[in-house]
């Protein structure tokens, strides 16, 4: 029953919710058992309702805060090892017209050092929809997952900017997958806390 | 009641210890059966550069009262939660506990309050299984008489990285709050706000969460892969919070939490038709998205009576921001599917500084009232149509300077909510009507038209109206696309989805929907390749509507 075939709207929406970086995953294939001719009463949309509710996280109404028009793709070619330049392809996309200047940095961090490529620079003004392709490499310090900062800023009739991550496995990708926190202690009230240390001043007894 | 049950026991204690002491004869002394332990609970709040594009200046930190956060003096013995109470508006407490007792006092990145007006909302780790966030002193005895303890959350900001604890970061995030909802209740004193959960953690990266489905995207979440900050719906409803210190965090970016806190009130109280998706304001975008942004820009500015956002970030380890003035008039592609428009027009009506075409000064209650009246039962969608025309009724003897706000964004005046006299067609006369009214057994050409853009851009989907007389049903056929297109139908009532057909089969599609009560709904249509990565361009259908 196609009540049950996320609607390419409801899953674009939810893909799209945080500004992929990659494209959203074609959700068409999933719901081709949609036939056409598909009816649905208001009592099965109120059970679909009551369904995505219940999926708490993620759900219909997904905004997130406004940022230059600059979408970015990457491709990374090969499994990238320790003190081994790799290459990174990228794409950089503008989603609007009237960018007059873009400029696009890759920042080393923790656990990768930027070689080259670290720049990405536009004076001129770029078409909509027309990616632009980078290379940059990087070379991975030690094992690690590591994330690669970027920072587009677009120059139009004003100045925007987003930010985006690349992340590296290096290494063994299962050895390396980040350990699952302790859980926190529950309080009285069951309450788990994240505690942090205060600053104090006062009088003591 | 427990502050009374464990009161109870102090005297308890206290009334055996003085039978012990007295034995000296020496004058007796009233025995202490309680302290009070007060302070001042503070965080770092780091402000903008006075230069745009200068960023978050450290430098000129200020500390800030942590206001109606809920605090508690606990028993380090296992005693639990001797007391407990909230900071006032100057970050000021006090709580009455029993003396000679090795405690901490907490306080909890969560404000909270049940009753009318009532509100829970609460600062938590996405990343640490949504653990609450709370600031906890060293552990100190009561003693016997009146103890001051002042607990202040600091940056951790160490000259040109984060190098300590990062303590002030729930606080602010809780301050943005603070301050959204006590502009709500200027407008509404007894509102009840359902519970919402900002989700913020240094983890918080702009990676994208990447998923089928909501479990495999939720998975992300937790491992700080959220993209970008941003609202999400559900109950409870929650803010996720960059906190990514490389590139990205949004704890003291004032406005962008209170936008986000917008988009909150909106789908909360209101209602968002909007389908989100990746925004700007330079470009033109499907109507109710367009609402949703331009709201969301507009209502910071009113929380922080400021009209400046501004969203830092560092590029290269230099701190940098970038920054909209919703107060500017200037759009670059003006109209209703413009984001700068919409937040233009709601700030000019709200602000007391008139300027341009803006000669109103409505504050904010005449725009809440729109808000959760109007458009929350339009049946048309939530977009700058629908709020104009609410106020626009509501407002006895300001129906031109509301005019001239619409007409100064290529916004035709007096639209009503399906926008009927509307002559800016974005560049493409087959994106008028904005919302096409059609008959039963009318057949009617729309076209999906992705010149600006897919998936959430102007022109991509195309909005019927249908007016239903009498109970019953509608049918809805599209036909006639060319070979391979693939239309794809909605219907909506009130902004809700009565039904749905998204059939891969070519060039043609049905939608039938039972069961339906008298009145007026909206029929989307678009091409399905449109809302993606490789779009068919313009592409049109016959469309039929029937009514059963």
């Amino acid at each position: 029953m196609d009540v049950e075939s996320k609607s390419a709207r409801a899953l674009a929406s939810g893909c799209l919710a945080a500004m992929l970086l990659a494209a959203c995953t074609d959700s068409k294939d999933s719901s081709d058992a949609t036939a056409a001719g598909s009816a649905m009463t208001d009592s099965a949309v109120a059970d679909r309702e009551k369904a995505d509710a219940q999926t708490n996280l993620v759900a219909a109404v997904t905004t997130g805060k406004p940022g230059a028009p600059i979408s970015l793709k990457f491709e990374i070619p090969k499994r990238p090892a320790v003190g081994e330049p790799l290459s990174i392809d990228v794409l950089v996309t503008p989603e609007a017209a009237g960018i007059t200047g873009l400029q696009v940095i890759f920042q080393s961090n923790d656990g990768l050092q930027v070689r080259s490529g670290g720049e990405l620079t536009s004076s001129t003004l770029l078409e909509a929809g027309q990616p632009i392709m980078h290379t940059v490499v990087v070379t991975p310090l030690r094992e690690g997952i590591f994330y690669l900062s970027v920072v587009a800023v677009a120059e139009g009739s004003e100045s925007q900017a987003r930010t985006f991550a690349i992340p590296l496995v290096v290494g063994d990708a299962a050895a390396l997958q980040p350990r699952k926190p302790a859980l926190p202690p529950a309080d009285a009230t069951g309450e788990r806390v994240s505690s942090m240390p205060a600053r104090e001043s006062g009088s003591k007894p | 009641m427990l502050r009374t049950l464990t009161v109870g026991i102090a005297l308890l204690l206290a009334g055996g210890c003085g039978g012990g002491g007295g034995s000296s004869g020496g004058p007796l002394t009233t025995p202490v059966t309680s302290v009070t332990v007060s302070g001042r609970v503070s965080f770092e709040q780091v402000p903008f550069s006075a230069t745009l594009d200068a960023g978050l200046d450290f430098a000129r930190s200020v500390t800030a009262p942590v206001r109606a956060a809920t605090v508690e003096v606990i028993a380090t013995n296992g005693g639990g939660i001797l007391a407990s109470g909230t900071t006032d508006s100057t970050g000021n407490y006090g709580l009455t506990v029993q003396p000679n007792i090795d405690v901490i006092v907490r306080v909890k990145a969560q404000m909270q309050r049940t009753g009318t007006p009532a509100w829970n909302f609460s600062v938590r780790d996405n990343t640490n299984f949504e653990s609450l966030y709370a600031l906890d002193s060293s552990v100190f005895n009561t003693g016997t008489a009146a103890v001051t303890r002042n607990l202040h959350a600091a940056s951790g900001w160490g000259g040109g990285s984060f190098t300590g604890p990062r303590a002030a970061a729930p606080f602010s995030v809780l301050d943005a709050v603070y301050q959204a909802y006590q502009l709500v209740l200027t407008a509404s004193p007894s509102q009840v706000f359902p519970e919402l959960r900002m989700m913020w953690s240094g983890n918080n990266r702009p990676v994208a969460p990447t998923g089928n489905d909501a479990a495999a995207i939720a998975m992300q979440l937790a491992a700080g892969n959220i993209g970008t900050t941003f609202y999400s719906s559900g109950t409870p409803a929650r803010i996720f919070v960059l906190g990514d210190a490389s590139v990205d965090t949004d704890e003291f970016d004032q406005h962008v939490l209170a936008h986000e806190w917008g988009h909150y009130y909106q789908d909360q109280f209101s209602r968002d038709d909007s389908l989100g998706g990746s925004h700007d304001t330079n470009q033109r975008l499907d109507i109710r998205l367009a609402f949703s942004e331009g709201w969301g820009n507009a209502f910071s500015g009113m929380v922080k009576r400021d009209s400046r956002y501004r969203d830092s970030f560092f590029q290269a380890n230099v701190l940098r921001d970038f920054s909209i003035d919703v107060e500017s008039n200037t759009a670059v592609l003006p109209g209703a599917y413009s984001e700068a428009s919409t937040q233009s027009i709601i700030y000019d009506l709200y602000d007391s500084v008139n300027e341009g075409a803006d000669t109103i000064s409505l504050g904010f209650q005449p725009i809440h009232t729109a808000m959760v009246s109007s458009l929350r039962t339009t049946r048309a969608f939530t977009t700058i149509y629908t709020l104009l025309s609410a106020i626009r009724a509501a407002s006895a003897g300001q129906a031109a300077a509301i005019d001239n706000l619409s007409s100064s964004q290529a916004i035709a005046a007096n639209a009503g909510d399906f926008a009927t006299n509307e002559t800016n067609n974005g560049g493409d006369a087959r994106n008028l009507p904005v919302f096409r009214s059609v008959a039963s057994g009318q057949t009617q050409q729309v076209c999906s038209i992705a010149a600006n853009g897919t998936y959430n851009r102007f022109g991509n989907r195309k909005f019927l109206r249908f007016d239903l007389a009498v109970a019953g049903s509608i049918t809805v056929r599209a036909s006639n696309g060319p070979v391979g297109s693939d239309p794809d139908l909605v219907l909506f009532a009130a902004g809700a989805v009565r039904g749905l057909a998204d059939s891969s089969a070519s060039g043609a599609e049905t939608l039938t929907v039972t069961n339906l009560t008298a009145g007026s709904y909206v029929i989307e249509v678009y091409e399905y390749s449109n809302q993606g990565n490789a779009p068919r361009g313009d592409t049109c259908f016959d469309l039929q509507v029937t009514a059963g």
